[in-house]
């Protein structure tokens, strides 16, 4: 049986398909192509004529939704349930004060300065929403947006589709939101983790392997724009709408669903050095590359390259945390040159738990 | 009298007192009478008791019979609808709905109501052939 396998441009990045079965693919296609589209009808923010565009131009009236918008809605506050609102559907208008207007593949790299200013989101608590009456209201000059969410969402209810279509088991990437469904290949659904989506697949990370369930990765390495010689990235801290500090520069995590996979990675970037723990103490294997490339494992996530099993913690209180919570430590990609060099990996100086800052 | 006091006793004697006239030797009698229907009530009674004994034992074994069954039905249905209830959890087995504008939607309440994270069925392990796919940001 051979895999079968399809790309195509979908919700502004690109969607991947794959079938065990290269007949089914057709059927597959299909299936994704219309959840895809009915998915950018109901919930971009980009687009005028969605039914999320006509939420946030509402200016607080109740709106009468689709029951695919009331599901996106019901997986947003639900991820801000499960993160403590780390994950917050209500940054939408902290995005456009920070110039992400627009869809990021027409989006200016650079830019005049802003007015800066601090500014905390309305909150997910304030979106009102009637699941039974297909009713949305949310407060006046608030602004919705699902990026955290709706995309994994998406792939999940992709697979979910195509599987059901084709009958044969399925993979789908969005963007690198991947969700698959049924039967896998007797070697599993083969994914290489990396910084970016668009990699090649000899790209610096690692290769892993899931059966079921999805891998979402949250990066502050891409959507990366410039406002008056600021950098700023799309994952943003709803406590200060600000793009969150960056402690982790790419984290992947595995999860019984796409969806929950990648509200964990997004809260992960947010939460910076309590994510490890965090992750740990959901049980959900995760993949961590600090800033300065050094890569932790958590929670039964594959090591790539060989565990230090002597590193020791220091007495420090975050020390302590991280080694409650770490499987490994990964050495980092021989290609990069991290603060921590190969040889310090193996060294007893780690024994003084400088890893862990 | 010493000579009347010395006559065999007939079992059948017991039941009466065939000495009026000698108070020791009747409440001698009597002593033996009350004696022997005390052994024998006693003995009425430890069969009495040895059968309600064995009732209560067959009850016991009745009830913890009809017990086992109930636990082995309930167990089943435990086990059912937890096996129902994690099958349609997974993704690809979401039971399929049409939205109501003939938009394709799916009922998942796994991904609107758990009140939890789901972990992976299975941690991810290490691929040993060509990647498939990328997982980066976006």
């Amino acid at each position: 049986m051979e895999i079968a396998t399809a790309e195509f441009g979908a919700l502004g990045t690109n969607a991947r398909v794959m079938v065990l079965d290269a007949q089914a693919l057709p059927d597959a296609l299909d299936a994704v192509r219309r959840q895809l589209q009915a998915i950018d009808a109901a919930c971009s923010r980009f687009r005028p004529d969605s039914e999320l565009s006509r939420v946030n131009e509402a200016g607080g009236q109740t709106v009468a939704i689709s029951p695919l918008l009331t599901q996106a809605l019901e997986v947003a506050l639900r991820a801000s349930r499960l993160t403590d609102g780390i994950v917050d559907p209500t940054i939408g208008d902290a995005l456009l004060r920070l110039g992400y207007s627009s869809d990021f593949a027409s989006l200016a790299r650079h830019g005049a300065a802003l007015p800066w200013a601090v500014y905390t989101s309305p909150g997910w608590q304030m979106i009102d929403l009637d699941a039974g009456a297909g009713t949305v209201r949310i407060p006046p000059g608030a602004r919705l947006d699902l990026g955290a969410t709706a995309k994994a969402f998406a792939a999940d209810l992709a697979a979910a589709r195509a599987y059901a279509a084709a009958g044969q088991g399925v993979l789908v990437s969005l963007g690198g939101d991947i969700a698959v469904a049924g039967a896998a290949p007797l070697e599993g659904w083969t994914i290489r983790i990396t910084d970016d989506c668009r990699s090649a697949f000899d790209a610096p990370g690692q290769t892993i392997a899931i059966r079921s369930g999805g891998v979402a990765t949250s990066s502050t390495t891409v959507r990366r724009w410039m406002r008056g010689g600021a950098t700023l990235h799309h994952i943003l801290d709803p406590a200060t709408g600000l793009p969150a500090p960056e402690h982790w520069r790419t984290v992947s995590v595995a999860a019984g669903s796409c969806t929950d996979a990648n509200i964990a990675s997004t809260a992960a970037i947010v939460l910076g050095d309590r994510a490890p723990a965090w992750l740990a103490e959901r049980r959900l294997p995760a993949r961590l590359v600090g800033v300065d490339e050094l890569v932790l494992c958590v929670a039964g996530w594959p090591v790539e390259v060989r565990p230090v099993s002597h590193w020791r913690p220091s007495a420090d209180p975050l020390s302590l945390q991280l080694a409650s919570s770490i499987d490994a430590l990964e050495e980092p990609h021989p290609g990069r040159r991290g603060r921590f060099p190969a040889e310090l990996l193996e060294s007893d100086a780690l024994g003084s738990g400088e890893l862990a800052r | 009298m010493a000579g009347a006091c010395q006559r065999v006793i007939e079992p059948e004697t017991i039941r009466g007192c065939p000495f009026e006239d000698h108070p020791s030797s009747v409440n001698s009698y009597r002593i033996l009478s009350l004696f022997q229907s005390m052994m024998a009530s006693f003995k009425d009674m430890n069969r009495a008791e040895q059968q309600e004994r064995i009732r209560r034992r067959d009850d016991d074994v009745r009830r913890l019979r009809r017990l086992t069954v109930v636990a082995g039905v309930l167990g089943i249905g435990v086990f059912g609808t937890a096996s129902l209830v994690a099958a349609s959890s997974q993704p690809g087995r979401a039971i399929a709905a049409t939205g109501t504008a003939g938009s394709p939607a799916v009922q998942s309440s796994s991904f609107t109501s758990q009140p939890s994270f789901q972990p992976p069925a299975e941690v991810p392990f290490r691929g040993r052939s060509r990647a498939m796919a990328v997982s980066g940001g976006s």
